[in-house]
C-alpha cells in the first residue's frame, strides 16, 4: 500500500510487512490455510456427490469457504495499521460474508458440472470473483476517517490473480479426484491459499488512506476490537463446523461401507461367513504358501427331512442353533462359514491332527444332540471331511474337492463321524467314475455273463433247478462281483437293461435243462418299480419259448417296502403270466410275516445268516423251524440258502425245508459246467 | 410375576440323561457339581424354571419344567456344556402342573454315606426305570424331596 510520497520497489511486500501488524497477518494466514484445507476436502466431497446431494455439499462447502475467506480478510484488516481511526459498516460487512458464501458455493456447484473444461473455468472464475467481490465490499464497509484513494491497476491485478489461482485450484481438485492423488489435493489447497492471499494484499496495495489535517489519529475503539474478535471467532467456529461435518460424513460412509461389506461377506441367517468370503480367505491362505492348515467340511445328516416335514422356518431355526454350537466348540476366531444349505466349513489353523480329531469328535457329539425349537425335537447329526493344505491339494479347488471326497467317505462309513482325506478314497471314487463309463458298454462288449448255482430237493438230493447270478468280466479289472456293480447300475439307471439281458439269457440257457427244472432270476427293487417290466418279461418268454411255470423271480423285502401298492400290482400281473415269485433273504426285514399274507408269494428263501449259525445257535435254529412250519401251513415252499456243511444240510431238511442251495451242493458255475453237472446226475440216476 | 394360568397354558417338561465328563479320568468333583447346581438355581429362578438334577454315579438325570421358550434356551445352553456327554433326551411333554414348583433346581446325588442307603437305592431304581417307565420314575423323584 502506498502512502503518498513514499516510494517502494515492491509495494505489495511493503504493504504486508510495513503497514500490517505481523501477528495478525500470521493469524490471518493460519485461518486461510486451515480454511483452504477444509474447503478442499469438502469440495472433493461435493464433486463426488450428485443431484440434490451436490447442492447440499456445495452449500456446506460455500459456508465453510466463505467464512474462511471472510475471516482471513477480517483478521488481516484488524492487523492493518491504519494511520486514521477506523469503523466498520455492519450491514456491508455482513453483506460481504453473504457474497463470499453464496458466490463460492455457486462456484463449487458449477465446478462439478458435466463438461469438464467449462466446469473448471466457470466454477473457478466464480470462486475467484466471489473472493474478490467479498474483499471489495468488505473494503467499502471499512470506514477510515481520512482521505482514501484507490489504484485501478492493482485492483485489476488483484481480481485477475484471484480468478487465475481459483481456476488453477479448481483444476487441481478435479484432478485429485480422478487420480486419487494426495499431491493434487495439496497443490489445490496451496493455490486456493495463494488466490486468497494475493487478492487480499494486492487489493490492500491498491488502497491508501491518509489522515485529514487537523483530525487526531486516535486508536480504534475497544468496542470495535471486541466486536472484531467475536466475529473472527464465529467465523472460525463455522469453518471447524464444516470440518466436523466432513469428518462425520466420512465416518458414516465408512460405517455404511463396513455394513455393506458385512452383508456381502456374511451369511444372513447364521451370521457366519458366506461361501464367497470363505473362498476368498481360502484362496488367500493357499496363495500364501507357507504354513499348512486343514480344511474341514461339515455336512448335516438328516437335515432335508426336517426342512421337508417341519417347514423352512424350523429348518432355519435349527441351522441357527447348529451354527452357534459349531462356533461354541471351535476355538475363538476360527474362520468358519456356512457354504449354503446345511453345509459348513472351517479352516483349522495351528491345530494338530489330534486336536482336529478332538474338535471333530466334539462336534459330532454336540451336533447329534437334539435341537428343541418351538416345541419340536429335531434330531440331526453331522459328518465331516478333512483335507490338509498342500499335502491334499495346493489350490482351493483341490482342497475343497478332497475334503468333499473325505466327507463322502465319512457319510459312506455310516455318518456322524469324521474322515481325513486319503488317496485311496479318491481312487475309489475314480473307480466308480470309470466303472460308470464301462458299465454303459458292458452289454455291447459282451462282458456280462450268467453263472448258475444249482439247488437240490431236500428229501431226495436231486437237482431241481438253479439260481442265475450275473457276473461282469471287466476287460481290465477281471471279474467284478454283483455286490459292487449292481448298486451302481441301479443308481445309473442301467439295471433295467442289465436285468432284461440276464432274464433273456437265463430263459435261453434253461431251455436246454430237463423239463422239470426251474430257473430263478433276481429282480432289483428298481426293476419292480419299472412299469415296463411285465411287458419285457412277456416279450422274453415269447422269444425264448421258455415255459413261464419254470421261471421264478426272486425279490427282496426292501423291494416291497414303502411302495407296496405298485409292487403288489406288478407282482400280481407277473403271477398271472404263470411265473412264480420267491421272497429272498427272508427273516432279515422288519415285517416279513405281513408280506406273506399280502403278496402272491410261492417260495421263501431263508436268509443265509440264519443257516450259517445252525445247528449250534438255538435262536437261528428255532427261526428256521418256525419259517419252515409257517411255509408248510401257508402252502409256500421253503428254500434254505448258504448250506455249507453237512450238519446244516441235515438240520435244514429235517426241519422241513423243501429245497437246499449252497457251496456244499455247488458254487455258482458257468452254464456249460452246470449242464455237465446235470448230465452227470442224470447218468448216475439212470 | 407369571400368573399360574399363563404358566399352565405353555408349561412344558423336559427330561434327559447324560454322563458326567471325566476330565483326565477323574470323576466330576462334588464341588464342580455344586457349582452347576448353584448356577442353575440362579438362572432358573430368573426365567421361571423349576426342576431336579439327580446324579447316579456318573449319570445325570435332569427334569426341567417351565415355559417353552425358557426351556428351549436353557436346554440349548446345557447341550453345549462341556462338562457332560452322551446326552439322551428321554421325554418332552406339555404338562398341567409343576412337579417341583418350590425348587429352582433341586439336587440329589448318590454317595457312599451308609445313612443314605435308602436314597441311594431309590436313585438306582430311578436310573433303571427312567426310560421304560418315566412316569413312575418321576413320582419317585418327587418322593425323594418329601
Ligand atoms: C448336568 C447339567 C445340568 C445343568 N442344568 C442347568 C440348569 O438347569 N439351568 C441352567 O441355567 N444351567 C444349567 N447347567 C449349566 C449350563 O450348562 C450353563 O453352564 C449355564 O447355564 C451357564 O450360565 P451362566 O452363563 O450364568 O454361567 C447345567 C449344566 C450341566 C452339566
Amino acid at each position: 500500500m502506498a502512502v503518498p510520497g513514499e516510494e517502494s520497489n515492491v509495494p505489495v511486500l511493503s504493504c504486508i510487512f510495513v503497514e500490517h501488524d505481523l501477528k495478525m497477518v500470521l493469524l490471518a494466514a493460519l485461518m486461510c490455510v486451515v480454511g483452504s484445507f477444509i474447503t478442499v476436502r469438502l469440495w472433493r466431497r461435493t464433486l463426488q456427490a450428485s443431484g440434490r446431494m451436490r447442492v447440499e455439499w456445495s452449500f456446506l462447502t460455500g459456508v465453510t469457504a466463505g467464512a474462511a475467506i471472510w475471516a482471513t480478510h477480517f483478521i488481516a484488516m484488524l492487523g492493518y495499521l491504519a494511520p486514521v481511526p477506523i469503523t466498520f459498516d455492519a450491514q456491508l460487512t455482513i453483506f460481504s460474508i453473504v457474497i463470499a458464501i453464496a458466490g463460492s458455493g455457486l462456484g463449487f456447484y458449477l465446478s462439478g458440472s458435466a463438461r469438464k473444461t467449462q466446469a473448471t473455468l466457470v466454477g473457478g472464475a466464480t470462486i475467484g470473483l466471489s473472493i474478490a467481490a467479498m474483499h471489495y465490499v468488505g473494503m467499502f464497509a471499512y470506514r477510515a476517517d481520512g482521505v482514501v484513494s484507490w489504484s485501478g491497476s492493482y485492483i485489476a491485478a488483484s481480481i485477475a490473480c484471484a480468478i487465475g489461482f481459483a481456476v488453477v485450484s479448481t483444476g487441481l481438485v478435479k484432478a485429485s479426484i480422478e487420480s486419487h492423488g494426495r499431491r493434487y489435493a495439496d497443490l489445490a489447497i496451496l493455490s486456493l491459499v495463494v488466490a486468497i492471499v494475493t487478492l487480499h494484499f494486492t487489493g490492500m496495495t491498491a488502497f491508501s488512506v491518509s489522515p485529514i489535517a487537523g483530525l487526531s489519529s486516535g486508536a480504534d475503539s475497544e468496542a470495535f476490537q471486541a466486536m472484531a474478535m467475536a466475529v473472527a471467532v464465529a467465523a472460525t467456529i463455522i469453518v471447524f463446523t464444516g470440518l466436523s461435518s466432513h469428518v462425520i460424513d466420512n465416518d458414516t460412509r465408512a460405517a455404511n461401507q463396513r455394513e455393506l461389506e458385512h452383508i456381502a461377506s456374511h451369511d444372513e441367517l447364521t451370521g457366519l461367513w458366506n461361501r464367497r468370503q470363505f473362498s476368498k480367505v481360502l484362496a488367500e491362505r493357499c496363495s500364501r504358501g507357507a504354513g499348512s492348515f486343514h480344511l474341514v467340511m461339515i455336512d448335516l445328516d438328516r437335515f432335508k427331512p426336517v426342512n421337508d416335514t417341519l417347514g423352512h422356518g424350523l429348518g432355519d431355526r435349527a441351522l441357527k442353533v447348529i451354527a452357534a454350537r459349531i462356533r461354541h466348540v471351535l476355538p475363538e476366531g476360527t474362520e468358519l462359514a456356512r457354504l449354503g444349505g446345511d453345509e459348513f466349513a472351517f479352516i483349522a489353523d495351528g491345530m494338530s491332527a489330534e486336536e482336529i480329531t478332538g474338535s471333530c469328535r466334539r462336534l459330532v457329539e454336540i451336533l447329534a444332540r437334539p435341537v428343541i425349537a418351538e416345541g419340536h425335537v429335531i434330531e440331526l447329526g453331522a459328518s465331516m471331511g478333512i483335507a490338509r493344505a498342500f499335502e491334499n491339494g495346493a489350490t482351493p479347488d483341490e482342497l475343497i474337492q478332497n475334503a468333499d471326497i473325505a466327507l463322502y467317505a465319512a457319510k459312506a462309513a455310516g455318518r456322524s463321524c469324521h474322515q481325513f482325506f486319503e488317496e485311496r478314497m479318491s481312487e475309489k471314487i475314480q473307480l466308480r467314475r470309470s466303472l460308470e463309463l464301462d458299465m454303459r458298454r458292458a452289454i455291447s462288449r459282451d462282458e456280462l455273463e450268467v453263472h448258475y448255482q444249482p439247488k437240490v430237493d431236500a428229501k431226495t438230493g436231486a437237482f431241481t433247478g438253479a439260481e442265475a447270478l450275473v457276473r461282469w468280466n471287466h476287460h481290465e479289472r477281471g471279474q467284478l462281483s454283483p455286490a459292487l456293480f449292481v448298486p451302481l447300475a441301479e443308481e445309473l439307471g442301467l439295471i433295467n437293461a442289465i436285468g432284461a439281458w440276464v432274464l433273456a439269457r437265463a430263459c435261453t440257457d434253461a431251455s436246454s435243462w430237463p423239463a422239470h427244472m426251474s430257473v430263478a432270476v433276481n429282480l432289483s427293487p428298481v426293476q419292480i418299480m419299472d412299469r415296463r417290466l411285465v411287458r419285457t418279461l412277456r416279450q422274453i418268454l415269447k422269444e425264448t419259448g421258455f415255459p413261464p411255470q419254470r421261471l421264478e423271480l426272486e425279490i427282496t423285502e426292501t423291494a416291497l417296502l414303502g411302495n407296496d401298492v405298485q409292487a403288489l400290482a406288478t407282482l400280481t400281473e407277473i403271477r398271472a403270466l404263470g411265473v412264480k415269485i420267491s421272497l429272498d433273504d427272508f427273516g432279515t426285514g422288519y415285517s416279513s410275516l405281513s408280506y406273506l399274507h399280502r403278496f402272491p408269494i410261492d417260495r421263501i428263501k431263508i436268509d443265509r445268516s440264519f443257516v450259517a449259525r445252525t445247528p449250534s445257535d438255538a435262536g437261528s435254529a428255532s427261526i428256521i423251524q418256525a419259517i419252515a412250519r409257517l411255509g408248510a401251513s401257508l402252502g409256500i415252499k421253503v428254500t434254505a440258502e448258504g448250506i455249507e456243511t453237512e450238519s446244516q444240510r441235515d438240520f435244514s431238511s429235517a426241519e422241513g425245508c423243501n429245497e437246499l442251495q449252497g457251496y456244499l451242493i455247488s458254487r455258482p458255475v458257468p452254464h456249460h459246467q452246470l449242464e455237465a453237472l446235470f448230465a452227470k446226475a442224470r447218468s448216475e440216476a439212470a | 410375576m407369571m400368573t399360574p394360568s399363563t404358566m399352565a397354558s405353555s408349561l412344558q417338561r423336559i427330561l434327559y440323561r447324560s454322563k458326567a465328563r471325566q476330565i483326565g479320568g477323574a470323576p466330576l468333583e462334588p464341588a464342580a457339581v455344586a457349582g452347576i447346581v448353584e448356577t442353575s438355581v440362579r438362572n432358573n429362578a430368573d426365567c421361571g424354571l423349576s426342576g431336579i438334577l439327580l446324579q447316579v454315579d456318573d449319570t445325570f438325570i435332569q427334569l426341567i419344567e417351565g415355559e417353552q421358550a425358557a426351556i428351549e434356551a436353557t436346554f440349548e445352553r446345557i447341550c453345549v456344556d462341556e462338562r457332560h456327554s452322551d446326552l439322551v433326551l428321554i421325554d418332552m411333554t406339555s404338562a398341567e402342573t409343576r412337579l417341583f414348583p418350590e425348587w429352582s433346581m433341586a439336587h440329589v446325588g448318590s454317595n457312599g454315606d451308609p445313612m443314605r442307603l435308602q436314597v441311594n437305592r431309590d436313585l438306582k431304581e430311578i436310573y433303571l426305570t427312567i426310560e421304560t417307565h418315566p412316569d413312575a420314575a418321576l413320582k419317585q423323584m418327587r418322593s425323594l424331596l418329601a
